[in-house]
């Protein structure tokens, strides 16, 4: 340290951070290339396609009825929403309207939905940014809404509760009053993490200021669901282009949009969480007006050429499923658009300017669910050949691989 | 069912009544501003609330959205989702108005040996994924694409195969194998 005037200052180097596509944050693939300068995130790329499952093209060779159960598994989290949306698509196509009593049940199955969606993301973002009692907490008020669907359709997680021209199972009376109470602990315990994003510094500094979305961005960009909510963009397809009871929900007018103005992901957060109390009012609103009636009508399995475009707000944002039948029982074209394909081209913009450790927050931000995204697997052995490997050769590899290499203790 | 039979029986256009009153306003206005740019006999409105189909011409589509966004305040980008016609290939862009609350739905006719029509996701940056899936599955090329990368179907998958075409063979029996149900026979394991 003799003379300082001819010290180098060395500035730290762009470096490119690949994350994904397995990364232990995500738990889904995707690959984020990240440029950095020093913890300054300069650029980001997106890369999907990695879980890619020719959905689509498998559906084409499908039946409507079939298409119901295969389309339910595009994603876990929010099965009901792409079950129910194909049902209403079909029904659109076929020009026939279900019984009242079907649309209260649909609804309230996909309201379910978005209660334990969301505090499933809840329960992640408070894990993503290292609060883990919290998240526990979450997922264990979770359960009540877990329980409340299985009681309702037999499942707790593909509830497969749609069919065309109506849902399978009632919603017997005895199972009301559990409901209700059901729907008042939630609640109460969801006021209260109301109050624990708002007022819990070591989760409110994390996420306030954090991966700012601006409106005219979010909107430019196409951003659906609490993403663009959260940056107060009006969308909301309960709202904009009801179906179903979302029609009589919207008419009593106690139910309004939920925005926020802040643009970051402190801004995502209140959006979920009042939606979420939101949604538990409304399904109680729905157990309460429930009309009797039956519940399923008979459709013909041929539907008539048609093309419909069906629309929904799942938990994370809007789903589409453009129909054109073409006067079979099997579709002609579906496509599928998930919330999360959406998001994703607003997200490379989203991570500039913020800090690395801030980045699986602001991924989590907009609840991914790669799953809906992405729509073909093939598993590729090597860089010519493709192999895909059925279930059932999986578990006789396994097998014989476990019996080669047994465990240390056995 | 051939593409041309299909393309006259799946349209369902609605009665001109009260109910569908917004969605006629609106394809009134759009007939006579753009009346050269749309192929007007597959412009309609169908029976289900709130939807509006416009055929435009693939090289006066860059004008007809900034006209949609000039003078009807089209931001909300819905998807670009493909067809396959038979001879013609199709790409159909699904915007919704907000503030009239009607999904309008933008196709585009491109010929099956040469399809290609000029990119729009420098006017609407929220297309900028589905254009690439829809180079992928369906090979309509939107023409001055920014970004023009495999976004969907694996690096090794061959270019000129394009999965979502109907005539799509299946060369390596992809489709058939997904579907095998069953336990297999041990010797071909």
């Amino acid at each position: 340290m003799t003379s300082t005037s001819n010290r180098t200052v060395v500035i730290p180097p762009r470096v490119s951070i690949p994350i994904g596509p397995q990364h232990p944050a995500l738990k889904e693939p995707a690959m984020f290339k990240l440029t950095v300068e020093g913890e300054l995130i300069v650029d980001a790329e997106v890369n999907i396609g990695y879980n890619h499952r020719g959905v689509e093209k498998l559906a084409e060779s499908n039946t409507h009825i079939q298409n119901l159960y295969l389309l339910a598994r595009i994603c876990g989290i929010c099965s009901a929403t792409h079950n129910g949306n194909y049902a209403q698509a079909v029904e659109s196509a076929a020009e026939v309207e279900i019984p009242e009593r079907a649309r209260y049940i649909r609804t309230l199955i996909w309201e379910l939905d978005r209660i334990h969606s969301h505090i499933l993301w809840l329960g992640v973002a408070f894990h993503e940014v290292g609060f883990d009692t919290a998240f526990m907490y979450t997922w264990r008020d979770r359960e009540v809404a877990m329980d409340m669907l299985e009681s309702i359709s037999g499942n707790r997680v593909h509830h497969d509760m749609n069919t065309v021209g109506g849902v399978r199972r009632d919603v017997p009376d005895e199972l009301v009053p559990k409901l209700l109470r059901g729907f008042d602990k939630l609640k109460e315990r969801m006021r209260y993490y109301r109050d624990v994003v708002l007022h819990e510094k070591t989760f409110w500094d994390r996420v306030a200021g954090v991966g700012i979305l601006e409106t005219d961005v979010a909107k430019k960009m196409g951003a659906v669901g609490p993403t663009a909510r959260g940056s107060n963009v009006p969308v909301d397809v309960r709202f904009n282009d009801p179906t179903q009871a979302y029609v009589p929900m919207m008419d009593t007018g106690d139910f309004e949009m939920i925005l926020n103005d802040r643009c970051d992901v402190a801004g995502r957060t209140i959006v979920r969480v009042e939606e979420t109390i939101q949604a538990i009012e409304m399904c109680s609103w729905l157990v309460k007006n429930m009309p009797d009636g039956p519940i399923r009508e008979r459709v013909r399995p041929r539907i008539q050429p048609n093309e419909v475009l069906a629309r929904h707000e799942a938990p994370r944002g809007e789903l589409i499923h453009y129909l054109v039948t073409n006067g079979t029982d099997k579709p002609e074209r579906i496509k599928v658009r998930a919330p999360t394909h959406a998001n994703w081209v607003s997200m490379a913009h989203t991570l500039k300017g913020n800090y690395l450790a801030d980045a699986p927050i602001i991924l989590a931000a907009i609840d991914p669910c790669y799953s809906c995204t992405d729509r073909v697997v093939v598993v590729d052995a090597d860089e010519q050949k493709m192999e895909l490997v059925p279930l059932d050769v999986l578990r006789v590899r396994a097998n014989k691989w476990y019996k080669e290499n047994p465990r240390r203790d056995e | 069912m051939s593409g041309a039979e299909a393309e006259v029986t799946e349209r369902r256009p609605a009665e001109r009544d009260e109910l569908h009153k917004r969605e006629y306003d609106l394809l009134d206005t759009i007939l006579q501003d753009m009346a050269d740019a749309v192929v007007a006999e597959e412009c309609y409105v169908h029976v289900q609330p709130r939807r509006v189909f416009v055929r435009v011409h693939p090289d006066r589509l860059r004008e007809f959205i900034r006209y949609m966004q000039r003078e009807h305040d089209m931001w909300q980008v819905s998807t670009l989702s493909g067809r396959d016609l038979g001879d013609d290939l199709q790409a159909n862009y699904h915007f919704f108005l907000n503030d009239k609350k009607i999904a309008i739905t933008i196709k585009v006719n491109v010929p099956r040996d040469k399809p290609e029509y000029p990119s729009i996701t420098d006017l609407v940056p929220g297309v900028d994924f589905v254009e690439n899936e829809i180079r992928e599955m369906f090979g309509i090329v939107p023409v001055g694409h920014p970004n023009p990368r495999r976004c969907e179907l694996p690096e090794n998958w061959p270019g000129e195969e394009y999965p979502l075409r109907k005539d799509w063979a299946d060369p390596r029996g992809l489709m058939k194998r997904s579907k095998t149900t069953g336990p297999r026979p041990k010797e071909e394991l």
